[in-house]
């Protein structure tokens, strides 16, 4: 793709439009916009210019300014993505929604609430839990995270298996397309069938559709009491086995989290957390919660009574903060002792059916060994959504980890795609994984999606370079 | 073998939040939870029921609700609970919570050992443990960070275990069915300023242990599916015989007049050290701020480490006291003190002897008492329990502030040892009627005088931060910090004497020594003292007092602490060689403690050390209350942190904002290299005090490995 790069009466109409305040030029200031969360070195483009536009007006006139001169603009959220979606891999305009940040309307008959995308999520939850209610769409990730970036990731989390993820609470969408048009898609309803469902398939589409600049979302009651159960088992077969008997006698937990024995060893050294898990080949955390304390108790141990029989070797139960929160720092640390390990890896976020993550765990096995490299395996048993995350050795030289890198995620991709997976669950496809997508969609598919671009996007402004590459 | 572990069910406190905008505690959302301390205390229960077969009774005063507590020890592994639960102990200090506790063990018959952690979060009095002992008139082994017990298998003629504590023993409690040895002596580690001491005890006695001996297990499924079926048994005063009238508020020698919330904030400065020039800023305004605090003088090293040494009065200590040097035979009543008027209350403090000499706390409290004693009227004895004073030391004594020095001179006394020193100042109270007795809250003085006021049947307070004399009533106001130090309490001890207290160590300069001073030296030597001080209950075994990587952060004067910003345990170089250069002392987080990246001795925080250095510089470290509540009386904080929102900036007094890994090592190389360009000092640093750095090549390597890792991250 060639765009056009900015010159200064674009700047100055920028300026014009947004405030000079709200325009930034300095490489030092906009270096900040030129990563996300992955590695800088290794993905990381320079904007021309950042914009912070405070209004929907504003955001509308800037988009129908960059499709006038063709100038690519990449919406940014709070930049903790996990893809390089926020990347602008041509320059151009990097559009932050930070400024959008406000609250409109708590609708507390309708049990809805219409904020602007660039809310930090975690701020919603804060804002109604007095009254009782929260927003399950919150994928748990960094407190940081905004409700723009949920949305373009249609975000998942380690609560999806019970509450489902981003789409579920997303109602309506006040949405600026490419072309600059301002348009509110949905509404304050639980039903609609009028046309295509075009909320929908703007949650997931990574700003490449358009830019969402506000949302209605729907708030559910919040839940008071929980518990949560570490379960051992010998083998991951075992583990994975225990999810759908607990699921088919109607018991949804909030959570159920997969590690393997290698994540296990690795998180409870760094931890030094003794607990006793030397014959145990993989765990499940579980997490029951709910409104009533009681029954909450009675689940929970209804949970913990079928991991017995299918053979678990010691159930732990967690029912007060301090040691739910001893349990999920098992959970939550294994990234951080990896790095430790070695700071130089590829998060993954494969997804599989649930009944096939005991038959990716060898596959993984085969593959570290073919490689040289360790890939310990943990992640959202509940819907197999996988952290299969490569680690390089520390000893491998960076020559040899660049070259092998994408041979053994192809490697991974290829035996997840025969066991009916897909290559990412939550995190999405953005710049990191583009590459795989002719490889591991089939044409058909991969040809509707590039269809659906160019109907809303002629001028393929909207976030360039991302999920794949039109003239590929 | 029988076994009883003490627990308290507590409010989250290190969850504890203060609104920014009244300064008040949040207490909603705050769950109720066995007190983390006694988590340990059940844990070494539990271990010494799988070792040498026991029966464990959880035993807790508190709110019906406190039944959750017990029902969670149960999910553990205990094997029974008592709930100790009347609105008649509602109100319950410390001395009238210990005498419930110690009826309840008496009732519930036989007792081998009685187990409870350090202190509870929320009150962080630490006392009810040894006065519980005083009251069931057995040994206490405080701090305890290991403990192995000597046991004789169960003889097949004797079915009986564990001593009775009373005639009458109800043996309702003790299942009969477990498992049972009789243990014979139990021996174990304690945790002082000074290292370790071994001790050996005969049982029954009780132990405090500290979160050093044992890592909590987690309850099971099992262990809970018990707890809820098992049943609790719940006694109120009239279970355990008391009058309710002696019993909780009103059976309370000690009494909450005032409670106030501190000022949290320091509104310090704040420099972003985002880019070269900010670092160099930041290390400058360090460098500045230690020059203040006359830290880059030319002195050795290891002299700074440690609140220094208050030189010895050099006054001709002969002139000071030269009729009653020696007053012998309890002459104490009838001591012919013409020179004070026998009217004249006295006020006393403990003095506390290290190796080397008299502790610099001791020091401290005369400095605190001086005034307290004048603005009563009072007359200010300091009391030095030990083997033999010598006259420097009671000149020391004399010329910081003491009228008098009353020498409990025996080879018994000549270390602490909790129930021989008890009884010797038993006596001495009784006799002299001091009005007030401070002692420092150091291991010693937490751990004898709840023993003692337990004895005396008087109120003590803890840890006391500001101490004043009521105008009018001439009583004693006791203030502390509670609740991980969120708030503030004022106490008073109005009806009992003596009115007693701790003080926290380093809360007050000692005054400067007045060699001119005249006090008198009162040496009980022999006597009836002699008698109290009979073959003590506990020996000492060992000292251990160069224990690696053992610190003494009570005592130091400037302390620097790394966090779980280090990354990794090999990351703590920084933060010692640091340490190292300052002649500073090592302290830690929780959370790198619970990770084993440097052990317990370092921990600063709620569940570990209070400290009050002149200098407290942290790296890494976010500021969790439960860390905050160690270092409120900190004079100086420095805070080195990423996060630009960690609570730790709020409470420091210079904040960084910035990478302890571009920070820490190029202030190290600054400070070896000597003060700098901007600064009138320039000393190079003495290599050869025994605590010589590491060479600069080490220090460049740390920096080299340290970025080398951090480039990777980013690849």
């Amino acid at each position: 793709m060639t765009y056009n790069h900015l010159t200064q009466e674009i700047i100055d109409e920028l300026i014009r439009i947004v405030g000079e305040r709200n325009v930034l030029l300095d490489p030092a200031r906009t270096e900040a916009f030129s990563h996300d969360e992955t590695s800088k070195e290794e993905y990381g483009h320079m904007p021309e210019v950042v914009v912070t536009p405070q209004s929907t007006e504003a955001v509308a006139a800037v988009v129908k300014l960059a499709n006038q001169h063709r100038i690519p603009i990449t919406p940014r959220g709070a930049g903790s993505g996990l893809s390089g979606g926020a990347i602008p891999v041509y320059g151009g305009i990097v559009l932050s929604l930070e400024k959008m940040n406000r609250v409109r309307e708590i609708d507390y008959d309708n049990l809805t609430m219409t904020v602007e995308t660039g809310i930090v999520t975690n701020e919603i939850n804060n804002l109604v839990k007095d009254k009782g209610l929260f927003y399950a769409g919150y994928p748990m990730s960094l407190e940081t995270c905004t409700l723009g970036g949920n949305i373009a990731e249609n975000a998942g989390g380690g609560k999806a298996i019970k509450y489902g993820v981003t789409s579920r609470y997303i109602l309506g969408l006040e949405f600026v397309t490419p072309t600059g048009e301002v348009v509110w898609l949905g509404g304050k309803l639980a039903k609609d069938v009028t046309g295509y469902d075009l909320v929908h398939l703007i949650v997931g589409s990574e700003g490449t559709l358009g830019i969402a600049t506000a949302a209605i979302i729907r708030l559910i009651g919040l839940p008071v009491a929980k518990s949560d159960l570490l379960v051992l088992f010998r083998s991951p077969q075992e583990a994975i086995s225990t999810v759908p008997i607990i699921l088919s006698k109607g018991l949804i937990p909030t959570a159920i989290e997969f590690m393997d024995r290698r994540s296990v060893e690795t998180s409870c050294a760094y931890l030094n957390e003794n607990l006793p898990y030397a014959e145990c080949g993989a765990m499940l955390l579980i997490e029951m919660d709910g409104r009533d304390p009681a029954l909450v108790e009675r689940e929970a141990e209804a949970v913990g009574d079928l991991c017995m029989e299918q053979g678990a070797i010691e159930v732990y139960v967690a029912d007060n903060r301090t040691t739910q929160e001893r349990l999920w720092a098992i959970r939550r640390n294994i990234a951080e002792a990896f790095k430790v390990y070695c700071p130089v890896q590829s998060l993954e976020d494969i997804v599989v059916p649930p009944a096939a993550i005991p038959a990716v765990i060898p596959e993984l096995d085969r593959i570290s060994e073919q490689f040289g490299i360790t890939i310990p395996c943990y992640g959202h048993a509940g819907d197999g959504n996988l952290h299969a995350t490569l680690v390089k050795a520390p000893d491998m030289p960076m020559e040899a980890w660049r070259r092998i890198e994408p041979e053994a995620l192809t490697a991974l991709y290829e035996a997840i795609t025969r066991l009916g997976g897909k290559i990412s669950g939550e995190h999405g496809i953005g710049l990191k994984r583009k590459a795989y997508m002719k490889k591991f969609m089939s044409p058909v598919e991969l040809a509707l999606l590039k269809a659906i671009k160019r109907a809303w996007d002629p001028n393929l402004i909207m976030n360039p370079g991302k999920i794949f590459d039109i003239e590929d | 073998m029988h076994i009883f572990v003490l627990i308290k069910q507590v409010p989250e406190t290190d969850k504890v939040k203060m609104d920014p905008e009244t300064g008040t505690m949040v207490r909603s959302g705050l769950e109720s939870i066995v007190n983390p301390l006694d988590l340990y205390a059940i844990e070494e229960a539990l271990v010494l029921k799988e070792r040498h077969g026991a029966h464990i009774t959880v035993l807790s005063m508190g709110p019906p609700d406190a039944e959750r507590a017990l029902r969670e020890s149960l999910a553990m592994g205990c094997d029974s609970a008592i709930l100790l639960t009347d609105r008649a102990f509602a109100g319950s200090d410390t001395w009238a919570t210990s005498r419930v506790l110690a009826a309840a063990i008496r009732r519930a018959g036989d007792v081998d050992i009685i187990l409870a952690g350090e202190r509870a979060t929320d009150g962080d009095t630490g006392q009810v443990g040894p006065a519980v002992a005083a009251w069931l008139d057995i040994p206490v082994l405080t701090y305890v960070s290991s403990l192995e017990i000597e046991a004789e298998p169960l003889s097949t003629t004797t079915a009986a275990h564990g001593a009775p504590l009373s005639e009458n023993t109800p043996t309702a409690i003790t299942s009969a069915s477990s498992p049972v040895a009789v243990p014979k002596t139990i021996r174990v580690r304690r945790l002082t300023e000074e290292g370790y001491q071994v001790l050996q005890a005969r049982p029954p006695c009780l132990v405090t242990v500290v979160k050093e001996i044992a890592s909590p297990r987690l309850p099971t499924l099992r262990g809970k599916k018990f707890a809820r079926s098992a049943e609790v048994v719940r006694w109120g005063a009239g279970d355990l015989d008391l009058d309710p009238a002696s019993t909780g508020l009103a059976g309370s020698p000690t009494r909450v007049t005032k409670i106030f919330y501190p000022k949290v904030a320091r509104n310090g400065q704040r420099i972003v050290a985002a880019d070269e020039a900010g670092i160099e800023t930041a290390i400058g305004h360090i460098m500045t701020l230690f020059e203040k605090k006359g830290l880059l003088d030319k002195a050795s090293a290891g002299d700074r480490a440690f609140a220094p040494s208050v030189p010895l009065a050099t006054a001709s200590f002969s002139s000071s006291a030269p009729e009653h040097s020696s007053v012998a035979q309890g002459a104490a009543g009838q001591e012919s003190d013409t020179a004070d008027t026998p009217t004249k209350p006295e006020f006393w403090i403990l003095a506390e002897r290290r190796a080397g000499g008299l502790d610099v706390v001791s020091f401290e409290l005369l400095a605190r008492a001086r005034a307290l004693a004048d603005s009563r009227g009072a007359l200010l004895a300091a009391v030095v329990p030990t083997s033999s004073l010598s006259e420097e030391d009671a000149g020391a004594l004399i010329a910081h502030g003491a009228d008098r020095v009353l020498a409990l001179e025996h080879p018994f006394l000549r270390d602490f040892l909790c129930e021989t020193w008890a009884a010797v100042l038993y006596k001495l109270v009784r006799e002299r009627q001091p009005e007030v007795f401070l002692a420092a809250a150091t291991t010693t003085g937490r751990t004898l005088m709840p023993y003692l006021a337990a004895k005396l049947g008087t109120g003590l307070t803890a840890d006391c931060t500001e101490l004043a004399i009521e105008e009018g009533t001439g009583l004693l106001l006791q203030t502390r910090p509670a609740i991980g130090g969120n708030i503030m309490a004022t106490i008073k001890t109005a009806r009992h004497k003596p009115q007693m207290a701790t003080v926290r160590p380093h809360s007050m300069q000692p005054l400067s020594p007045d060699t001119g001073r005249r006090g008198a030296v009162i040496r009980l030597a022999g006597g009836p003292f002699a008698g109290e001080a009979s073959e003590p209950p506990v020996r000492i075994l060992a000292l251990e007092r160069n224990t690696e990587d053992f610190e003494n952060l009570e005592g130091a004067r400037i302390v620097v602490s790394g966090g779980r910003g280090l990354k990794k345990a090999d990351n703590f170089k920084l933060i010692r060689e640091l340490a190292c250069t300052l002649g500073a002392v090592v302290g830690a987080s929780r959370e790198v403690v619970d990770r084993g990246w440097i052990s317990y001795p370092h921990q600063v925080g709620l569940s570990g050390k209070t400290i009050s250095p002149e200098i407290y510089l942290c790296a890494g470290i976010s500021g969790a209350i439960q860390h905050l509540a160690g270092i409120r009386t900190a004079k100086t904080v420095i805070s080195i942190n990423t996060d630009p929102d960690a609570p730790i900036h709020a409470v420091a007094d210079l904040a960084i904002v910035g990478d302890l890994f571009d920070i820490l090592p190029r202030l190290t190389a600054r400070l070896r290299q000597g003060a700098t360009h901007g600064l009138p000092h320039e000393h190079p640093w003495p290599s050869s005090d025994g605590l010589a750095p590491a060479s600069p090549a080490a220090a460049r390597s740390v920096d080299e490995e340290v970025t080398g890792s951090s480039k990777e991250a980013r690849s």
